[in-house]
This record gives structure tokens, sequence and C-alpha cells, in this order.
């Protein structure tokens, strides 16, 4: 470095005076002290000026740099600094993994599981909030859910019979929207419960003509509601589809969307978001009038609301193709529903693009001894899990049993019986928790009434814990059944459920209320 | 999963034949409501889109398609389709239907009255009500149309078969074993 700059003066010198004689000063000496030669640069060490030439400094050598860690000079701060390959961008102490690896594992150069939120962290205290705060890959370690106080009736006095048709938390409260009987007409009404479980709203009628109303499912997409029925308000049009967002208070925010416009009955629809789209199945008659067979028909909507493109057949299997169930991850979209033909129901599973395109046509995931029906679908974390219930009056078992597939729809888990108990079990629903899922379903143990049970599951399906009632048998009159589930807050879980207490066929709810044990 | 009745296509198809060439409603963009009701706005004035994240701008809406005075249903039952009696003449059952408004916002009328007894069996394939046995009637259920059991859905006589439950459908006054 040094030597450049002298060099550089050279040309100079002699191009000056060459008419007045040869004439040249001596060079100043390169150096007289080591600030002569001093660069500027401090990482490539300290020049000093021995005998009138600068002598180049060692280079600062900073040790300890690993695949995670850079340990090199730094000019401004005129020192070794350590760089490392990850942030800790919540500040907690600990860092974010690499990209593609798991928190902690070799190579990760991280063990920060959340590095954007700063309660989240090895070591941390694990809190029931359905995350896994202390990083050690289970989500609420340990944590029960456990029936708190009484269940509450949904559905006014007046309104009944009803029963449940979609349950969301929305950040603020749980909303619920059911279908229900007031004056012999069927209406979808709304109301909110707090996280306590109770009711913290009159209920407000959704459908806005008495003819014969049925729904709603729910989905929250954490701005709105979307609110998905099917009623037969257009005397032309028998049961046809509807849609409207609504607010967390179960306000309508326009008019209603109507989904489909067919000959025949266009029923039983389920919704989801993915994101950006409000997703709606359901099953739909148009394509067989004469032959009593269902296809499942899917459409989207925009966030507004806004119909995207058409409706679209998205199965075409022989025989009908009914009770539609859907799930979304990221980048696809599952499909499970009954198919009969011949005599038999199967439920068949398929997966979609966002956009509903085909990718893994349908095919059938329940034994070929069921008649199998009431399939569920959910994502879990790096899976699709369905349940369903095997209605044979036949078989020797009347139970719950359920099968995973991986992301791509190919098969993960075969069909395994998920409940265990010589009696009637139905009606399974599914809450995904990650590493776990929870599993409710509807069970006669009870002498021949039926009640709301419990179960956690692996993610494999394993029992984790015994089985729990959920609900208590009233009187032998009790006809618990249709559970619906929602995360709530602070891990709670709330269940919407049909239960018939006092003679009276209604909706009610109850609050799993999670702990961790310390 | 809700039940609802086939009765509109088959086991009444002579009745629904003459709803379809009397509708008197044809819906714009689907019967939303909107068109028929007094529908407006809490904001008034045009429907802007609602700002999707902002979650304090909800343009709620407000109408009622029927001008809060439906029609109230009626009844005309000549009949009990649950416990199968009221019909004297050999080889009929009495079945359970409804007659749909063949007007927007009209009201339904509950019947039942006897016709020839259908005979196929509960928990088989159903096009139609006139199909079923006695004491039954075809549901639609999401696991395939089928002839299914009427039952009291207050939980009287007669019950449903064990493991089964007495499901509402929109017969209000009638669930189906399922």
């Amino acid at each position: 470095m040094t030597s450049r700059r002298w060099l550089l003066a050279l040309p100079l010198v002699c191009a000056c005076g060459a008419r007045t004689g040869l004439h040249v000063d001596p060079p100043p000496p390169p150096c007289a002290t080591d600030a002569d030669c001093d660069d500027g640069v401090f990482c490539n060490g300290a020049e000093t000026c021995r005998e009138e030439h600068c002598i180049s400094g060692a280079p600062l050598v900073c040790l300890g740099s690993t695949d995670c860690v850079t340990n090199a000079c730094d000019e401004t701060a005129r020192a070794c600094v350590r760089t490392f390959a990850t942030p800790d961008a919540d500040h907690d102490g600990y860092r974010a993994p690499l990209a593609g690896h798991r928190p902690g594992s070799p190579g990760s150069c991280g063990d920060d599981c959340d590095d954007h939120a700063a309660t989240v962290h090895p070591g941390a205290m694990e809190v029931c909030n359905g995350v896994d705060d202390d990083c050690n890959g289970i989500i609420d370690d340990g944590a029960t859910l456990t029936p708190t106080g009484d269940a509450v009736r949904v559905s006014e006095d007046a309104v009944a019979p009803s029963g449940p048709g979609g349950v969301q938390w929305t950040g603020d409260h749980y909303g619920i929207s059911y279908w229900g009987y007031a004056e012999s007409q069927s209406h979808v009404y709304f109301r909110t419960i707090d996280r306590s479980g109770a009711p913290s709203s009159t209920q407000q009628q959704l459908s806005t003509t008495p003819n014969d109303a049925f729904g709603a499912s729910l989905v929250w997409n954490g701005s709105v509601l979307g609110a998905v029925w099917q009623d037969r308000r257009d005397p032309m049009g028998g049961y046809e589809i509807y849609f409207n967002r609504l607010t967390p208070t179960g306000e309508r925010l326009g008019p209603d969307e109507r989904i489909s416009f067919a000959p025949g009955f266009s029923v039983n629809p389920a919704i989801a978001w993915t994101g950006s789209e409000f997703l709606i199945v359901w099953q739909d008659e148009r394509d067989a009038l004469s032959s009593g067979n269902y296809a499942i028909y899917g459409q989207r909507l925009d966030a507004n609301g806004r119909l995207i493109l058409a409706n679209q057949r998205l199965t075409r299997l022989a025989g009908t193709s009914e009770g539609p169930s859907i799930a979304v991850n990221d980048t696809g979209v599952a499909l499970a529903f009954m198919n009969e033909r011949n005599g038999r129901r199967a439920i068949s599973f398929g997966t979609m693009g966002l956009d509903l395109t085909a990718r893994l046509a349908p095919v059938q995931i329940s034994p070929p001894s069921q008649n199998a029906v009431g399939v569920t679908v959910v994502w879990n974390r790096d899976r699709w899990v369905a349940a369903w219930y095997d209605d044979d009056p036949a078989s020797p078992d009347h139970e719950v049993w359920g099968a995973s597939r991986n992301a791509d729809g190919t098969a993960h888990t075969v069909a395994l019986r998920l409940t265990m108990d010589p009696n009637f079990s139905r009606y399974p629903s599914l809450l995904p928790l990650g590493d776990r899922l929870l599993m409710t379903w509807a069970d006669d143990r009870d002498g021949g009434a039926y009640t709301i049970w419990g179960r956690l599951l692996t993610a494999d399906l394993a029992p984790l814990g015994p089985e729990s009632r959920v609900t208590r048998t009233s009187m032998g009159m009790s006809a618990g059944v249709d559970p619906l589930l929602a995360r709530g807050p602070d891990g709670d879980v709330g269940v919407l459920y049909r239960d018939q207490q006092g003679g009276r066929i209604q909706a009610w709810f109850t609050r799993l209320q999670c702990a961790i044990p310390r | 999963m809700d039940l609802t009745t086939t009765t509109k296509r088959a086991a009444l198809g002579a009745m629904m034949a003459a709803a379809l060439g009397c509708a008197a409603t044809v819906e714009g963009n689907g019967g939303d409501g909107s068109v028929h009701g007094d529908a407006a706005r809490d904001t008034g004035g045009d429907h802007p889109d609602i700002p999707y994240f902002d979650t304090n701008a909800y343009d709620v809406f407000r109408d009622d398609a029927c001008g809060g005075n439906p029609a109230p249903v009626q009844r005309a039952y000549e009949c009990d389709p649950v416990h199968d009696t009221g019909c004297t003449m050999p080889n009929t059952a009495c079945y359970a239907y409804i007659e749909y408004p063949m007007v927007r916002c009209g009201s339904e009328v509950y019947r039942a009255r006897c016709f020839p007894v259908g005979t196929t069996p509960n928990g088989a394939f159903c096009r139609s009500g006139l199909e079923c046995g006695a004491g039954a009637g075809c549901f639609v259920t999401g696991a395939m149309n089928r002839c299914l059991q009427l039952c009291a859905l207050d939980g009287t006589e007669p019950r449903c078969p064990r493991g089964t439950v007495c499901e509402p459908s929109d017969l209000p006054d009638f669930g189906a074993c399922q």
C-alpha cells in the first residue's frame, strides 16, 4: 500500500525541468516515523517505519469462525467482530435456525422456534396458548382440556329444534352460527359467546326469507367471517347455496351472494379461507336429476365476497358424491366426501390447487368393508387428517375411523380405528393442534343416549390420553351430537353441539379449558 | 349434516309441477334480498368495498327481504305420519310433505295425507317419500338419499333404533332416525 503511493509521485518528478539540465533533488525519505506509513486501514495491521522504509503490518487474525458464526475484523469497530449466520430478531437471546433447518437441529445455527416472539425460546415457560413456547417440539406440553362450567344453550328459548352451524374464535369472542325453527320457520342465526363461555350477545337472525334456511358453516379470515348456508328462498330453485360476509358480531356486510344456480338441490356446503379467497364446496344434483346422484361442486370468492369464475364441478366419480369437507394449507386444498356406488358408501379424498384445479384425483381412504359417512378433514402442520364413522348396520363396530395423507395427498397413515368402546360412535370433529389433534365425537355408551366425548391424538393418530367426557347426560334424554370445534384464547377450545336437554333439541356450547401440569 | 326431504320432486310430483308453473319471481342476481327488500347500508349511498384489513370500517348491510311480515306457515295434517294412523283405506299409509310457496316469501304448508304405501325399506336409496314404507320418508342425508323412519322430536315414542338419532329435518314437527 505505501509503496504504491510513492511510485505515483515519480513520473511528476521526471517530467519537470528537463530544459534546465538534469537537477533532481534526492527523493524524500520514504518515512521518518510510523505515522508516515499508516494507510488508515486497521484490519491489515499497523504499518511501521524501519530505516526510512515502510513495512506492512500483520493483518489482524480473528479466530473462532464456524458455519454459524463468522469472526472477522471490522474496520468500523477496529476489532474482531462475530457475525451470526442467523438473526435474533426478537432479541430474546436465541437465534432463528437457518432456512430449511429445524430449530436446534445439527447445523441449524439456531434453536429459537419463533424468532419473532421474545416469549418463545428454549427454556421459556410453556403456557396454554397453542404455541410451543419452550421450543421442545410440543405445543402446550402435556396440556389437558377440561370442560369448565356449565354448558350454555346458544339458541334462545323460542328457537327449537335447532342445531350447530359453525363456530370460530374471532379474537374477542366465539362467533357462532346455528339453524333453528321459530314459529315453524327455519332460519340461520348468529350469536357470540365470550372467552368464559357465556353468551355475550342476543341472537340475531341472518336469513331474511322464511324458506328453510339451514347452516351456516363459518370461517374467520382475520377480518371478517365468511358464512355459507342453504335455503330455498327461490321458488324456482329448490335448495341453493348462499354466502355472506359477517362482522365479528354477526352483522351482514352486503346482500347475500347466491352461489349455486342449477336445477335440483344444492346442499350441505362447507367453507374455507385460503389466505386470499373464500372456497366453498357443496353437493349438487344438477348433473343427474333423474338418478338422485350428486357431485361435489366448488366456488371461489375473493376477499370481498365476489365470485371468481363460475361453479366448478370437482368430482366425476360414478355413483353419488355427498357431504363434502374441505381443508386448506399454504399451497393446496384437500377435499373429502362420501361416495356411494352399488349400495356401498365410502370416503374419498383428493387434493386440488388453491384455485380448485385438480391435483390428486379422489381415492378411497376408508376400508372397503365399511359404510363410511360423515367425513371431516383438516390440515395439521404437515399432513391432511380425515375422520369418519362406519354407519353399516351390520358392522360389528360402529366406530370413528381416521387416516392421514401427506401434503401431496399420498397415503401417510392408513385407516385406523380411533374410538375403542363397544358402543356406537359417530359425528367426529377434528381440531388440528400442530403436533397433536383433538377429536370429539358423539358416543352412546351411556345407555343409549349420545353424549360428546373427546380425546387427544398424536399427529400419527395414536391415542394420547384417555377418552374423556365433554358433555354430561341429562336424565337419559340427552342426545349430544354434531360437535364442532374452534380454537379459542389461552389454548381453550370451544365446542358447539346439538343436545336434547329437557326434551328440546337445541344448539349448545361448552368450553374446554386448557391447563398445563406443573 | 342437515336433513331435507326429497318430497318436492317425486312424492308430490303433480303438486310441484303446478308450483313451478306459477312461479312469479325471477331473481336478478340470485335472490340476494336486496333486489326485493328494503336494502340500505347504515352509511347510506353506494356500496364501497369493505376495507379488507380495517376492522373498524365495517359497512353493515341491512335488509328485510320479506318486509318484516313473513307469511305464517300452515299445517294441514289429515293423518299422523309418525305413528301412521288416520288412513283407513287398505294399503295406504300416512306421508308427510311440504307444499312450497309459488311466490317469494310465501308460506309453506306442511301436509300429511294418505297415499298408497311404498315398499322401499328404511336405509335404502329412494327418490321419493312415497317409495318408503309406512312411518317413513325419503331424506337427503348427505350420505345418500334414503328412506328413514320418522320420529318425534320431543323424544316420545316411537324412538329411534339404538345407535341412530332423531335428526331434525325441514319438516318442523317430525324428525328422521339416522
